[in-house]
């Protein structure tokens, strides 16, 4: 289990904090839904205790993540920027990480397979010579084979094509563990409609709620009655309520359509 | 040897721009000293005795060069791989120590490497030339400077790299990891200056004396090796025992920054490592 206890993350003093204020409990299997700069990916930092936190406190099955060192098969995440450490080819990295993290190399190049990084792909390229939907597939293909209680899946459906999507929703409903999977694309909530959600907006977290609901949700501005939730978007107040009665959500594509909405498209 | 140590190993042993300047680079100037800026012969007693010297000479500074050469690479890799560093310590069997252990071991293993080529080939091309086999007089004296000089750069690099990420001047990071070189030529200034009590002071200058030294069995002058070697100039012998001590200082002091530096940092995201 995640605890966030009033987390506040800001890269500088002189900055406007991009995580304001979190507190939630992540349990699960979770989608934390919210357009592009909404600062999933810092929340998923602070959660590793990659960026300084500011105040507030991160907590993993009670231990807060600032003393904890040496905990394999305690937390993995697919940010590609940990998976990178020598000038060797992504192979050797996926051989590395699988031992450290004390996962499975053969389920980490079965899922890195079905995604479509062939093992001779991976011995000709280093990590950062594979394209970005590569990267991804990668560094998600070492999360899901860590084992760890808790998985963090930072859009991993990122620079995807359709098909391979559809096998990476197909190994996250697999996957047995805590996992927080973070996305700005709505059809999820058709495709894992059984979990929770949590919307984050600038940098602001809401929830949970059920995806099943939002996914036959609208979103309206102002503070409709009724409403599933509210949220503060672009200066304005805005509501989910249940039913067609405005934009659909399942039919924006994108969360970056919310700020279409607020400008009236 | 567990899989991060070899594989750090085969990292610094397989990087060809590590090989082509800490290897490639210096051979040349190993061909150059040999054959281009030391005399033809080697006769009599006197004259083998100056070959011998000569190459010890060679060996030192050419190898502290390389070994130089090879810290801006390590202040490299330090610099790029800290943000996986952060998330390995936490999140991996392997916790702040043994990283820390296994990433110095394997540098140093691979820097090894780099300054056991540069002496077999010293030593080897100046067999060809002069059919002398200039083997160090106290063998085991030269594998420890060396593994001193591993251990310096070493953590120079690590201390350097920690300033770039606790200062958050990543742009700086280039001009910074050239200190070492910067550190390795004041070194190698010393064939022609004589540093006088200052290479005592400033960092890892007190190296050759010691290579020198275990390397001929003559007690080497406090800088102006090549007028030494010529016998031109009276020079003041250097203080061996000062020299160590200053060796073991300022690799104390890397060791004390590094890990003062380390519980600031949280490496760099990776948007800022493409300067």
């Amino acid at each position: 289990m995640i605890d966030l206890v009033e987390l506040y993350v800001r890269y500088s003093r002189r900055h406007e904090p991009v995580v304001r204020g979190v507190t939630a409990r992540l349990s699960g299997k979770h989608l934390l839904l919210g357009p592009n700069g909404a600062g999933k990916t810092t929340l998923f930092k602070a959660i590793c205790g990659l960026v300084p936190i500011s105040s507030g406190r991160v907590l993993i099955d009670g231990q807060d993540v600032k003393s904890l060192y040496g905990r394999s098969k305690l937390l993995a995440v697919n940010l590609s920027e940990v998976y990178r450490v020598f000038h060797l080819s992504a192979y050797d990295h996926l051989r590395l990480f699988a031992d450290v993290m004390c996962g499975d190399l053969d389920l980490a190049l079965n899922i890195a397979e079905d995604l479509g990084l062939s093992l001779e792909l991976l011995r000709r390229r280093k990590p950062w010579e594979l394209s970005a939907g590569q990267q991804k597939a990668f560094s998600t293909s070492l999360a899901l084979a860590s084992g760890a209680k808790h998985v963090l899946l930072d859009e991993p459906f990122e620079q995807l094509d359709p098909a391979r999507k559809v096998r990476v929703v197909r190994h996250v409903e697999e996957y047995r563990g805590v996992l927080v999977l973070s996305t700005h694309e709505t059809w999820v909530l058709n495709a894992l409609s059984k979990w929770s959600v949590h919307f984050m907006i600038e940098g602001r977290v809401y929830g949970p709620l059920k995806a099943e609901e939002l996914a036959h949700a609208s979103l309206v501005r102002g503070e409709a009655e009724g409403a599933i939730l509210r949220f503060k978007a672009a200066g304005g107040v805005y509501s989910l309520v249940p039913g067609a009665c405005g934009e659909p959500l399942s039919k924006l594509v994108t969360l970056d359509r919310i700020y279409e909405v607020t400008l009236g498209g | 040897m567990s899989l991060y140590l070899r594989l750090k190993v085969k990292d610094l042993l397989t990087n060809v721009e590590l090989l082509g300047w800490s290897i490639g680079f210096m051979e040349f100037w190993v061909a150059m000293w040999i054959f281009v800026f030391s005399g033809s012969q080697a006769v009599g007693e006197w004259g083998v005795y100056v070959v011998k010297i000569d190459v010890a000479l060679a060996y030192s500074f050419l190898g502290l060069l390389s070994i130089s050469t090879a810290a801006i690479g390590l202040t490299y890799s330090i610099f790029h791989m800290s943000r996986a560093a952060r998330y390995i310590v936490k999140f991996t069997k392997i916790g702040p120590l043994r990283l820390v252990m296994e990433d110095f071991l394997g540098s140093l293993t691979a820097i090894l490497v780099y300054a056991a080529v540069i002496f077999s080939s010293v030593i080897g091309l100046s067999y060809l030339k002069w059919r002398v086999l200039a083997l160090p007089e106290n063998p085991l004296g030269v594998l420890i400077d060396l593994i001193l000089a591993g251990v310096s750069y070493y953590w120079l690099s690590y201390t350097l790299a920690l300033l770039v990420l606790v200062s958050g001047r990543t742009r700086a990071l280039t001009m910074t990891s050239y200190l070492p070189l910067i550190i390795g030529f004041l070194a190698y200034s010393q064939l022609w200056v004589d540093l006088g009590d200052l290479i005592y002071v400033a960092p890892l200058c007190a190296l050759p004396a010691l290579l020198t030294y275990h390397g001929t069995g003559a007690i080497p002058p406090t800088g102006s090796y090549l007028a030494w070697l010529t016998g031109t100039t009276t020079l003041r012998a250097v203080n061996l025992r000062l020299a160590a001590i200053s060796t073991f200082a300022w690799i104390a002091v890397f060791i004390a920054a590094s890990l003062a530096l380390m519980r600031r940092s949280r490496g760099v995201p990776l948007e800022e490592i493409r300067l």
